[in-house]
């Protein structure tokens, strides 16, 4: 019992002690820079219980998805020229854009733009191999999405898997600082690109009531960017809250769930009703802050 | 002290191996997720016995999703609850290996998928570990 005890012990140390070390390899403090406790990163060692937990948000494609439905047209005008994936200088702009061209090369694929998914998918490739992923972008994924430009369906699902990898290969690398920038990224460039467009469009209702929605994700993006501390991350945080201190201005109101379950099927509904309605002047805000932090992030 | 330091050791070099392996773990499980486009994320981690991992994301109305989670079968029928923003378990299951279910929202929401490993049975000297991923997929 007692031997037993100890060695319970020892491995939830170890695990203690592997995380630390791991932390520490990887040149992260685990300070959120206002005194909270810290967020574990994706896919660590568990250092205890109660601290393991990970944010997913929405890709790009889901993004491009949700606003197509919507109603949102495309826009090229909107998105971030191509040519400049040669102009960004330092690894966290590098990150950050890869996110961006990542975003607009998803819409683009979202909305059949062959011409604009490839020029996209060459920023975007270049930066990566930048980045130091040089598996990802290889000659014969480059070969699998030219050879697909006009199945939309089949792009959406190599974008996927070459973000996904890429995601991946940086967490192995020990770059997960990176990784975050890159989904923050595409994230912030979701946003633009769903609150440019909503001003272009005759019937936005739909439009706006999905950046309303968008408040949970942003949430989670700001919990998964806190599990990394340095100073560009820092910035991108304080940005992220700006616009979630818009967001907080309305309170969401939902009802308890309901789920209806076909178990033979393995389906569920999981029902309930929420509110993230927007206010004009929240909506305007939150226009403006987005587009301001999206030129920060583009600015060669 | 010695001999502790030994032991700690050990887990430390076992652990690390199985940052490594978990990953590849999670990897493996993705092609459960066609035809469901992956949301670019995979989560994985090692749990003990009793241990659990959570995953907080938002499901937006009209898109479809599938929840696909898998775990180390050594660490015996684990448990998925889905809990509402004000933590409402509003699903449970449990399942050895591999948990894979189909979904919808009828309206947008914040929801945490927990994933809990049984303690560890009675006469069991040791906690076991494995590795635990959560995929989700929409289209």
């Amino acid at each position: 019992m007692v031997i037993n005890s100890i060695f319970k012990n020892a491995v939830k140390g170890g695990i203690i002690l592997s995380a630390i070390l791991l932390a520490s390899c990887s040149s992260e403090s685990s300070d959120n820079g206002d005194g909270s406790d810290s967020i574990p990163v994706i896919d660590s060692v568990p250092k205890h219980r109660a601290e393991n937990a990970f944010y997913s948000i929405p890709s790009p494609i889901q993004l491009g998805q949700m606003l197509q439905r919507a109603g949102a047209t495309y826009d090229k005008k909107v998105l971030n020229p191509s040519d400049n994936a040669a102009k960004y200088a330092n690894m966290d702009s590098k990150a950050l854009n890869l996110g961006v061209f990542g975003a607009d090369l998803s819409y683009s694929a979202v909305f059949n733009q062959p011409q604009e998914v490839m020029s996209y998918l060459t920023s975007s490739k270049k930066l990566a191999e930048e980045l130091g992923i040089t598996t990802s972008f290889s000659a014969s994924v480059m070969e699998r999405m030219e050879k697909n430009t006009g199945n939309r369906d089949s792009l959406l699902y190599i974008i996927s898997e070459l973000f996904l990898s890429s995601n991946e290969a940086l967490k192995e690398n020990d770059q997960s600082h990176i990784s975050v920038l890159v989904l923050a990224g595409g994230f912030i460039e979701g946003m633009y690109v769903g609150t440019q467009v909503a001003k272009t469009v005759k019937d936005n209702k739909a439009i706006y009531a999905r950046i309303g929605e968008f408040r949970g994700s942003l949430n989670n993006l700001i919990m998964l960017v806190s599990t990394v501390n340095n100073s560009d991350v820092s910035e991108v945080l304080t940005d992220l809250r700006s616009i979630k201190a818009v967001y907080d201005e309305s309170a969401v109101t939902e009802e308890k769930a309901v789920t209806s379950v076909d178990t033979t099927k393995k389906v569920m509904t999981i029902g309930g009703k929420s509110n993230y309605k927007l206010s004009n002047e929240q909506i305007e805000k939150i226009t403006s802050l987005v587009a301001g932090i999206r030129a920060k992030i583009i600015k060669p | 002290m010695k001999n502790i330091l030994r032991i700690l050791f050990i887990v430390l070099v076992y652990n690390t191996a199985s940052y490594g392996q978990c990953n590849g773990f999670a990897k493996k499980s993705l092609a459960k997720l066609k035809p469901y486009l992956n949301t670019q994320q995979v989560f994985s981690t090692v749990l003990l016995n009793g241990d659990k991992t959570q995953l907080s994301s938002t499901f937006y109305y009209g898109d479809e999703y599938r929840l696909l989670i898998t775990a180390d079968d050594k660490l015996g029928k684990i448990q998925l609850n889905i809990k509402d923003s004000q933590g409402n378990v509003v699903f449970t299951t449990k399942a050895y290996g591999t948990i894979m279910w189909d979904f919808n929202v009828e309206s947008t929401q914040d929801l945490t998928l927990e994933v809990v490993t049984p303690e560890a049975p009675a006469g069991q000297t040791e906690d076991k570990s494995g590795c635990v991923a959560i995929v989700i997929g929409f289209k």
